[in-house]
């Protein structure tokens, strides 16, 4: 009888930890050091082409013409620093996309641009949301079409805290 | 007793005024009306399947037109996708509405690009595309602005710094809206809702 109890606790104990492990991985937040990044979301969109006779055509390095056929998408989210120190996101990249770039987009007057940046900063004991209108990471030649429901791995680089692997959602808007 | 009795009248002037609005120019349209109207000026340009897209053949429809470009990171896939639910929410009035995206970046939006990129937002929307020539005179005509720049640390290598409004176009080919970007799927739908029902 004890046995029996005993057993079932291991296996309601061995339940919980694969629990555990498994929303760890497909959570919506991941972390690294005092840096947490949560509500990481992208849109819908169409990969690159299957046949590029364009790039096939082009001695490699041309990449303008790599990227005349390009399909590209926006990852937002926020990014949390529960430290004592300022940091800054420097860096991004995905097996999604043949480029991440941290972009801005403003709106001056009618006129709507966007432009590349070196850094996000992230304060100490703050937060900073990318959101439209906004900072984003701008995934550049996209491998694949992005449909609701899917997730897209972007690891995103940190001047202190290092590298965090997040997950981002394709969702509807 | 009489003071009540004014306000209630003034009410009533209220309610009449508005009543009389309704049936005149004024059922509370959300987009910059365009007053009086103009002709939409006519164009033609080839869609994503390759064939002419003439403006002067959607006589009967609306037509909600955008300029932007694919590589475009928020305000064109929000403004299409917009156009795309606003077409969604309208239903048996859907068919009314013919949704358009003019790409102003010809060089990437190619023709096969565009089909890609019109596929995510509504089987039925157009995306056009034509050369330098043909796109800068549809864009002037519209006064759209379009500013290319270079960006040599981007693998994008350029971007298009642009302007984001959405043209409504009536079933008699009158510009009647220039919208600005930012207003919602509702507003949308309140004002093509109007243009659709809309006797002659
Ligand atoms: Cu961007």
């Amino acid at each position: 009888m004890i046995g029996r109890v005993w057993f079932l606790w291991v296996v309601v104990g061995l339940w919980a930890l694969a629990g555990c492990s498994a929303s760890a991985n497909s959570g919506a937040s991941a972390s690294a050091g005092p840096i947490q990044v949560s509500n990481a979301w992208m849109r819908p969109a169409v990969g690159m082409e299957e046949a590029q006779p364009d790039a096939m055509a082009t001695p490699v390095g041309a990449s303008a013409a790599l990227m005349a056929s390009a399909a590209n998408d926006v990852a937002y989210m926020t990014l949390r620093n529960t430290g004592q120190t300022p940091d800054r996101l420097v860096g991004a990249r995905s097996e999604a996309a043949n480029a991440v770039e941290l972009h801005i987009e403003e709106q001056k007057g009618d006129m709507m641009q966007m432009r590349p940046v070196d850094g996000i900063a992230v304060p100490a004991y703050g937060e900073v949301k990318l959101e439209p209108g906004g900072f984003h990471l701008m995934l550049i030649g996209l491998k694949r079409d992005l449909k609701v429901g899917d997730k897209v791995t972007i690891k995103i680089q940190f001047e202190r805290a290092g590298e965090v692997e997040i997950q981002a959602e394709v969702r509807a808007q | 007793m009489m003071r009540k009795k004014a306000i209630l009248s003034s009410w009533l002037w209220l309610a009449a005024a508005l009543v009389l609005s309704a049936c005149g120019s004024g059922y509370s349209l959300r987009g910059g009306v365009i007053e009086p109207p103009k002709f939409a000026p006519d164009f033609t340009l080839t869609d994503q399947n390759g064939r002419a897209f003439r403006l002067s053949d959607q006589r009967g429809k609306i037509v909600l037109i955008f300029f932007g470009y694919s590589a475009c990171p928020n305000v064109c896939p929000v403004s299409v996708a917009q156009m795309a639910a606003a077409r969604r929410e309208l239903l048996q009035e859907a068919n009314d509405v013919q949704g358009v995206f003019v790409t102003i970046d010809p060089e990437r939006d190619s023709q096969s690009r565009l089909q890609r990129y019109m596929s995510v937002f509504d089987p039925t929307f157009l995306g056009l595309r034509g050369s330098d020539d043909e796109l800068q005179s549809v864009m002037k005509a519209y006064g759209v602005t379009a500013v290319r720049k270079e960006e040599p640390n981007s693998a994008l290598g350029y971007s298009i710094d642009h302007s984001a409004f959405i043209y409504v176009i009536d079933r008699t080919g009158r510009l009647r809206e220039i919208m600005p970007y930012g207003l919602q799927v509702d507003d949308l739908v309140n004002d093509v809702r109007f243009y659709v029902h809309e006797k002659g």
